[in-house]
Order: structure tokens, then C-alpha cells, then sequence
């Protein structure tokens, strides 16, 4: 699985990558945690999150391959306020591609 | 007969008859003993019949209706504050005293905006009810974000003829306030949040900085904020993320624009922009650079966004902001055209910095109308575009304002080209108001490209790449509907303030 996240937004409106995890370079538990992060994002309560609206937040794209070569995409916007977390599983998806590099 | 000498006739005025030596003397009337009956015969003879009733007809005209005593007029409420003309890092025109001139309470606090800084808020006003502090501190800043955010609403609001305009939760008498947070936490970023009825402003230090850049000190930065929260409660199915990228750049143009227009409300900055320019708004300006501290940080020379440029459609990204560029770009390009037709026009009888206060007024009054002509979700461009020629012709303005229109969006590749773009060619005639390039004064402009990326919804999107959306993360408009439902429902309590209860029922009748 090769997960690709992108962060775009904010007041000042960049586009910036912020890394690409393939699970296949990953050790087999290392490779099972990202993809229970991805299907926990992807469970419905937890789509069922109340997405902040506004403007000028962040919105991170996480662009998904799985082993079948097929792709699809979850959108996540988040307000970019320090004192507001990121979404548990998405905060440890960008803490894993922090470790790769 | 006359039996009693009352009335002595005598040519002496009466208010004198009492010192006149040669007159009767009057004083027994004084003492006239009580119970003494006299016949006084009549100096004139009785009234005719025709006299007695040219008498009672004149009594039948309604007596003249007494002029009322005036009463004073209440005294104008308002408070001073210090604001940022622009932001510290533009000295052309400073920090200056400006007046608020309606009630502001302590916070600074309004019927409509709220202020919020733990450890600062409520900040209390002096005697004369002004906020006055100094420029580097909690209660400066305070100040300066509410008095800022207070004039964007304003200007907005006359556009609109005086009539309150709702934020997207004042719905079924909902009258809740926007808050500003001025100094939110350590991040380079500023956003507006429907769900926490917020503006929040960020501080950051860039690096190799000596200072910190507060968001909530730039005009700029405070008066886009503001124009996302006052067009989505104006167009609340703009914020979907399921809306083209187009839509996201209009709520973006619109938040940079409202700093442009706020600018030019205000006529010592348009007075500052005529001097520095040369009346030449293509010169290089404060006016069209856009948060020019954030910018620096990011090593930019004409601030984060630059109006004055000249992007076209094809050579932008669809990130929301980046595209907003060119719709910025042409409002910038058609407000520069008006007012040198406008200047030349008016050249005998005003000054020309009054020339662009009257042309950016009624332009950021087109452009409002437009925007709120426009379809309730997915709004592209276009739409708006064609709305503007349509609310042109109708209030009369010169045709060579249309001409203006069309020619800044064809050439920025928004409109699809029906005529040669006389822009293009250099053959405007700028004194003709009728000049005109293309032959039918109609507002049915086509997009150039109809399947451009920039039109595509998020679903749209999802095709190209063969990609998965998850239902949830989208926003349909039933369930914005929804979102605006709970907010409504969640109550409208806002503390008491006496003082500002009297315009709070006013909006609850206003907010239906």
C-alpha cells in the first residue's frame, strides 16, 4: 500500500507534500499499524466526524494505492489551530512519514 | 349713547396713554366699583351679514399646524480607536485614530462582533468611551481587530442599502456574534470557522525575524477574514467542499477584495495611493499588495497576494487561493479602467482621490450584488461575471463599464472571447462612456473551456484520478442545511448587555 499525503490551504494558500509511506519498504508490524491507521480513517464513524467549515483552514489529501493497484482518496480538512489536534490516525500517518526521513 | 367714558378716544398708543399729559386720565378704571353697571355703545357698527360669513368661512380653514419645537437630536454613539491603516510594516500611512459611529461596549463588543483574548477581554473603554492603547499590547490588538472587522461589516452593509447582514448561523432569530481572536496561538495562519462563529488570528516569528508578525495587526489579513465570514452568510452553500475550485477561489478574491475596497473607503488612503501613484493604480502600490508582512516571511516583495496581477486561468493552480488570483486580478484590472475613465470624466469637479472613493464604492456594490445573484452552490466565475453586466446595464451604468468587464475576463481566459478584446489591441477610446467592442450588450458570456478543472466538482475530481471520496468528508448543500439547523438550535443565548438590547431585537427581526 503506498499512502501519499498532501497538505494545501491555509491563509496563505500553499500546496505542500508531505510525504509518501510505502508500506512494502516498512517492517511487517510497522506496515499493519499504517494500514489500521488508513481503514480507521476510512470507518464511517469516523467520517462521521463533524468536518470543521470555514475558510482559510487545511486540507489534507491522502491519496491511497493498495496492493491491487487501485486508488482512491480521502479528504480531510482541519482549522490549523495548534490548540486543536489533528485526527488520531492521520496525526500518527504524518508522525510515521516524520520517522522515515 | 355712551354712559361711560371708558374708551376716551385720543392718538396717543395705548402703552403710553398713561403718561400722556393731554390724555384722559385712566386710573379710576383701576377702582371701577364692582356691581356698577355701564352701556358701552360700539365703535364699529354691527357686522354685515356677508362680513359674518366671509368671517366663519375663514374660521373654517384649518388653523396652520403649530411648528413643533425641535428636539435635539441624540448624540451620535461611537467610539475612537487606533487602527493600522494598512498593517506596521506600510509607513505610507501609519497607525491613526479612527471612529467606530455606533455603540461599542466594553470588550470591545458590539450587537454583532465580539472579541475574545483570556487574561485581556473584556477590554474596558476610557471615560469618553474611546479604545485607545498603545500599538504593542493585548489591548491594542483587541481594539484594532474589533474596530477592523466592525468597518468591513459596515461598508458591506451599506452596499446593501443600511439592512443587517446575517452571519450563516443568524438563522430563525438567531442573533449570535462573530468572534474575533486576536493573538489565538503560535502559527503562521488566520481562518475563519463557521462551526466556532470565529475568526482566529495567528502570531508567528519567521525565521531570522527580529519580531513577531500578529496577524490581527494587518488591515489586510483582518478584512479577508471577515469578507469569508460575511459571504457565507450571504452564500452559505459556498463552502462545500464538493463546490468547484472556482467557488473556493470566489469566497478567496472575495476576502481580498474586501480589503481593497475597505482601503478605498477610507479617503486618506486613497488620498496616500493618489500621491504615491500618480493617480496610476498600475503603479506600484500598498493597495493591491496583500498582507505584505506574511509575505516577506515568505520572502515575497508584493506582499502574500499581489492584486495588480496578471494571471490568467491557464497559469494557475486549482488551489482555492491560487486561482482567486485571477479573479482578484480582473476586479483590480476593471476598478483601474473605471477610475481612469472616471477621473478624466471628473476631472473638472473633483479630486481625484474623492473619483476613486465614489468608482470603488460602486464597483464593490456591483460586485456584491453579483455575488449574491449567483447560484447558491457551485457558483463558477462566469456566473458571477454575467451577473455583474446584468446589474451594469440595469442600473445605467456607461457601457464602456461592461466593455471593461468583459475585456479584463476575456482576456484572463474566465469568458470565452465573442469579439475582439479591444483591451488587447490597445483601442479603447477612453472618453467614448458608449464605447463598446462587442456588438450585443448582453450578459450571456460562456466559459472558453466548459470542462477546465477549475469548473469540476470534488466529484468530478474523484473521475480523473479513479479515486474513492468517502461520502461524509463531502458537503451537500441538505446537509449544510442541516449544520445550519443544529446551529440555530443550539440556542441564542448571548449575555446580557442593556446596553445593546435594543439593537439585538432589531436583528432578531431582521434575521427571520
Amino acid at each position: 500500500m503506498i499512502i501519499k499525503i498532501t497538505r494545501s490551504g491555509g491563509f496563505a494558500g500553499g500546496v505542500e507534500q508531505l510525504g509518501t509511506i510505502d508500506t512494502s519498504s516498512l517492517g511487517a508490524e510497522a506496515a499493519a499499524k499504517v494500514q489500521a491507521r488508513v481503514a480507521k480513517l476510512e470507518r464511517p464513524e469516523a467520517a462521521a466526524r463533524d468536518q470543521p467549515i470555514g475558510a482559510d483552514m487545511f486540507r489534507y489529501d491522502i491519496e491511497i494505492e493498495d496492493e491491487q493497484g487501485r486508488h482512491r482518496r480521502l479528504v480531510l480538512t482541519h482549522e490549523g489551530d495548534p490548540s486543536v489536534p489533528l485526527p488520531e490516525p492521520l496525526g500518527k500517518l504524518l508522525n510515521t512519514i516524520e520517522g522515515l526521513r | 349713547m355712551r354712559a361711560v367714558d371708558l374708551y376716551p378716544r385720543t392718538h396717543v398708543p395705548p402703552w403710553r396713554r398713561r403718561e400722556d399729559p393731554e390724555g384722559a386720565d385712566f386710573s379710576y378704571l383701576r377702582h371701577f366699583p364692582v356691581g356698577r353697571t355701564a352701556v358701552l355703545q360700539p365703535f364699529a357698527p354691527e357686522p354685515t351679514a356677508e362680513f359674518a360669513e366671509t368671517l366663519r368661512a375663514r374660521r373654517m380653514v384649518p388653523l396652520p399646524t403649530p411648528i413643533p419645537v425641535p428636539k435635539p437630536l441624540p448624540a451620535l454613539a461611537g467610539s475612537r480607536f487606533f487602527i493600522w491603516k494598512q498593517d506596521p510594516s506600510v509607513g505610507e500611512v501609519g497607525r491613526r485614530l479612527t471612529l467606530i459611529p455606533s455603540l461599542v461596549v466594553n470588550g470591545p463588543r458590539d450587537a454583532r462582533v465580539d472579541t475574545t483574548l483570556p487574561g485581556t477581554t473584556p477590554v474596558t473603554r476610557n471615560a469618553d468611551g474611546d479604545f485607545l492603547f498603545s500599538a504593542d499590547t493585548p489591548e491594542g490588538d483587541c481594539a484594532h481587530t474589533f474596530a477592523v472587522v466592525r468597518q468591513t461589516l459596515t461598508m458591506f452593509e451599506r452596499a446593501e442599502g443600511g439592512v443587517a447582514i446575517p452571519w450563516a448561523w443568524n438563522v430563525n432569530g438567531n442573533t449570535e456574534v462573530l468572534t474575533a481572536s486576536p493573538r489565538a496561538g503560535v502559527t503562521p495562519n488566520a481562518y475563519y470557522s463557521r462551526n466556532q462563529k470565529t475568526l482566529k488570528f495567528f502570531y508567528f516569528t519567521p525565521s531570522g525575524a527580529p519580531e513577531a508578525v500578529f496577524t490581527c495587526r494587518s488591515l489586510d489579513i483582518v478584512a479577508h477574514e471577515t469578507g469569508h465570514a460575511i459571504l457565507d452568510g450571504l452564500k452559505p452553500g459556498w463552502l462545500g467542499t464538493n463546490n468547484p475550485p472556482q467557488t473556493g477561489g470566489l469566497h478567496e478574491s472575495f476576502g481580498d477584495l474586501a480589503a481593497v475596497f475597505l482601503a478605498l473607503s477610507q479617503l486618506d488612503q486613497a488620498e496616500a495611493l493618489m500621491a504615491i501613484t500618480k493617480a496610476d493604480l498600475h503603479q506600484k502600490n500598498f493597495l493591491a499588495a496583500l498582507a505584505e508582512p506574511f509575505g516577506a516571511a515568505l520572502g515575497r516583495s508584493t506582499g502574500l497576494r499581489n492584486a495588480d496581477n496578471d494571471l490568467k486561468l491557464s497559469q494557475v493552480s486549482n488551489e482555492v487561493h491560487a486561482i482567486s488570483q485571477v479573479f482578484t486580478g480582473a476586479i483590480y484590472d476593471i476598478l483601474a479602467d473605471i477610475f481612469r475613465f472616471e477621473r478624466v470624466r471628473q476631472s473638472k469637479t473633483k479630486d481625484p482621490a474623492r473619483v476613486l472613493l465614489g468608482v470603488s464604492q460602486r464597483l464593490s456594490s456591483l460586485l456584491m450584488h453579483a455575488l449574491i445573484k449567483a447560484p447558491p452552490v457551485g457558483a463558477t466565475y462566469v456566473d458571477v461575471v454575467n451577473a455583474m453586466l446584468k446589474i451594469s446595464k440595469e442600473q445605467n451604468d456607461p457601457r464602456i463599464y461592461r466593455t471593461f468587464i468583459y475585456d479584463r475576463f476575456a482576456l484572463r481566459e474566465v469568458v470565452a472571447a465573442e469579439a475582439p478584446i479591444a483591451m488587447a489591441m490597445g483601442k479603447i477610446d477612453w472618453r467614448n462612456p458608449e464605447f463598446a467592442d462587442r456588438k450585443e450588450d448582453k450578459a450571456e458570456l460562456s466559459h472558453p473551456h466548459p470542462d477546465h478543472p477549475s469548473l469540476m466538482g470534488a466529484q468530478d475530481r474523484s473521475g480523473c484520478c479513479g479515486t474513492m471520496q468517502l461520502p461524509e468528508y463531502a458537503r451537500d448543500q441538505k446537509r449544510l442545511d442541516a449544520d445550519l439547523q443544529k446551529l440555530s438550535e443550539e440556542g441564542v443565548t448571548i449575555p446580557e448587555e442593556a446596553l445593546l438590547a435594543e439593537e439585538i431585537v432589531e436583528l432578531k427581526k431582521v434575521f427571520k
